[in-house]
């Protein structure tokens, strides 16, 4: 018999309360879990992919914002040349876009066209695009004004109800098109795509030749940062001093995704703490109810000795036991929740792996253990400072 | 002086109009080795100074010395620290956990005690085994008889080893016979040293004790020495 085992006495009392009040923390502890664990193992994902990609590779968008441009700002084959150019820049690819139409099997679907330089697209599909290649062939300088498509994964094997297969001939903008080879699945825009020679996408969208990415991959040894300043001076020069324009590394693009994540993240726990606060609010009252039906016990207890501290112990293991309870079983709970939205999130997202960091696990069970203990605090005071002789004759 | 000197204790609950005097200007004093009755009618204060001898409540106005010290300005934590040395208590209603078995029970003063495990638990069964409840050990107080529900609460009295124990009417619950019983091993105690303080209403119990301190209205109303 310890300090333990009369708590442990208290919470078998009431076995359906004490229950009730451990499943107010599993619930909020589970929902905690669930979304830190995922969420880092989303930050780990991104981390992993940006890095698969190499870091030797920069690339400049139109705008000053990440994911806007609103100004009508464009890149164009002079800056395209510039960087090119630059100094420590190997290869470098340009992208143009445009909605298209696609026909197949005697249907018609909408997908997004990619007009590329074949002879560019061919140097950089390992370095800049992954080398996702399925069948057939990617482009090359033999394409060149050919009337020829390589093809997203999802516009092969999902968009229509057979595959499209290499050597077959399709429509785009009601232009045919030898398909020469077919993507992996990227998880990108690119999977319901198709990239084309720019010239050929000219011709048939008859738009301006304007880039909305210029790509480049970096020589061996060129210092990143250097580059960048190199490019940044550059087109700065040709758009008259503004700097409408931006250019990311692959850090950058990982930071800034892993910020958002965070962001989020951050927003959902704030959200899930605050069933945890309810959690505690439920400790806190289960607790005052078990010091007034033992109210003449305490004074007992007072009466052969005890207290307030020794008291108060008692109860704060009882609140402690609840909340490490809640937490633990929290985490269990949260872990089959954890395991069955990997599965979901894998279908699309190959990579994908939840993270389980001992800090999480332990620090979790610890931190729901604090709440419970904290949350005894009022209560365990009251039953302390009970008069022995008024208690027991409760 | 004595183990325990009560000195002019006044205890007043309640204020003005409202208030009541439990206890008018008590002085009593008890030695060593006595073996003390209190009587007198009921509500007349004998409980409000066994629980100020016993160091759960505190005089409104006097003084309380035990062995000596004076008590009466003690913290609360002061006097459980104290309380759970010096004096051991019995009640009419025996006053056990319902949740702990027997030896629990009477562990529960060496556990707030800081007494070892073992320590505590080979003592336990030591005390309930002088007290004749070696074979209900592990029952618990809704298992058990009156009777032995206040042997157990005797065995918890013991536990810390008190120069002094207290009982306020704790035969009150019980048959004459089982009463007798219980007198007994309060006798037996007091032979092996112990001071021990008894309330009773039980004239025949009175009887047993060598000194009766009568008690009306809170007052003293005579002691009688054999
Ligand atoms: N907490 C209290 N508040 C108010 N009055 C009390 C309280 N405790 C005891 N009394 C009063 O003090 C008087 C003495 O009580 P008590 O010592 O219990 O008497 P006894 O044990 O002799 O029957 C009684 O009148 C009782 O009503
Ligand atoms: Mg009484």
């Amino acid at each position: 018999m310890d300090y333990g085992f009369l708590a442990w006495r208290g919470l078998r009392h009431q076995p359906l309360r004490s229950f009730l009040t451990i499943i107010a923390i599993v619930v909020a502890i589970a929902a905690i879990f669930t979304l830190v664990s995922l969420i880092l193992g989303l930050q780990e994902t991104v981390r992993g992919e940006l890095s698969k990609l190499g870091t030797n590779r920069i690339t400049v968008i139109p705008g000053t914002m990440v994911g806007m441009n609103l100004g009508g700002d464009v890149l164009t084959e002079e800056d395209r040349k510039a960087i090119e150019n630059t100094p420590g820049v190997k290869n470098v690819l340009a992208l143009q876009t445009d909605h298209a139409t696609i026909s197949a099997w005697g249907e018609e679907k909408g997908i997004t066209i990619f007009g590329v330089d074949p002879d560019a697209f061919n140097k950089t599909f390992q370095s800049l695009l992954g080398g996702y290649l399925e069948s057939g062939r990617i482009l090359d300088r033999t394409d060149r004004g050919r009337y020829v498509a390589l093809i997203g994964y999802s516009v092969a094997h999902d968009l229509f109800g057979k595959d499209i297969l290499p050597g077959s001939t399709v429509y785009i903008n009601g232009k045919p098109f030898r398909v020469v080879g077919v993507m992996k699945k990227t998880n990108s825009p690119l999977d319901a795509g198709a990239y084309i020679p720019e010239s050929v996408f000219q011709e048939i969208t008859g738009r301006e030749r304007e880039y909305v990415r210029i790509s480049a991959e970096l020589a061996e040894g060129a210092n990143v940062d250097d580059v960048v300043e190199r490019i940044k001076r550059r087109l700065k020069a040709l758009h008259g001093g503004l700097e409408n324009f931006r250019v990311i590394t692959p850090e950058q693009a990982m930071e800034r995704a892993n910020q958002i994540l965070g962001m989020v993240g951050a927003l959902l726990v704030t959200i899930a703490a605050i069933s945890l606060v309810i959690g505690a609010v439920v400790i806190m009252n289960t607790m005052y109810m078990s010091v007034t039906e033992r109210t003449r016990e305490i004074g007992v207890m007072k009466a052969v000795g005890a207290t307030k501290w020794q008291i108060m112990a008692i109860f704060l293991v009882e609140a402690g036991i609840i909340g490490a309870a809640g937490g633990l079983f929290g985490e269990i709970i949260g872990f089959g929740i954890v395991k069955t939205l990997e599965g979901v999130i894998r279908a699309s997202l190959e990579s994908y792996s939840a993270a389980f960091p001992s800090l999480l696990v332990l620090g979790l069970v610890g931190f729901s253990a604090l709440v419970g203990v904290i949350s005894g605090i009022l209560p365990a005071r009251s039953a302390a400072e009970l008069d022995p002789v008024e208690a027991m004759r409760q | 002086m004595g183990i325990i000197s009560v000195r002019d204790v006044w205890k007043i609950y309640g204020e003005g109009d409202a208030a009541t005097y439990a206890l008018r200007g008590v002085s009593l004093d008890i030695e060593q080795g006595d073996f003390v009755a209190i009587i007198g009618p009921s509500g007349s204060g004998k409980s409000t100074l066994m629980h100020i001898i016993g160091l759960l409540d505190t005089p409104t106005k006097g003084k309380v010395l035990l062995k000596g010290k004076d008590v009466s300005t003690l913290s609360d934590d002061e006097r459980a620290i104290m309380r759970r040395k010096t004096v051991g208590f019995v009640f009419q209603q025996y006053n056990l956990s319902p949740s702990l078995n027997a030896l629990e029970n009477v562990e529960l003063p060496m556990l707030f005690a800081g007494v070892p495990k073992r320590e505590r638990e080979k003592r336990a069964k030591e005390l309930l085994e002088m007290v004749g409840l070696g074979h209900r050990l592990y029952h618990y107080p809704n298992q058990l008889s009156g009777g032995q529900q206040q042997r157990v609460a005797i065995a918890r009295a013991l536990a810390n080893d008190p120069e002094i124990i207290l009982g306020d009417e704790p035969t009150g619950n019980l048959d004459t016979k089982t009463g007798e019983k219980i007198l007994k091993i309060f006798k037996d105690l007091n032979k092996r040293g112990k001071t021990i303080v008894i309330v009773t209403h039980d004239p025949e119990i009175a009887e047993e004790a060598e000194k009766i301190v009568k008690i009306r209205d809170g007052k003293i109303e005579g002691v009688i020495e054999k």
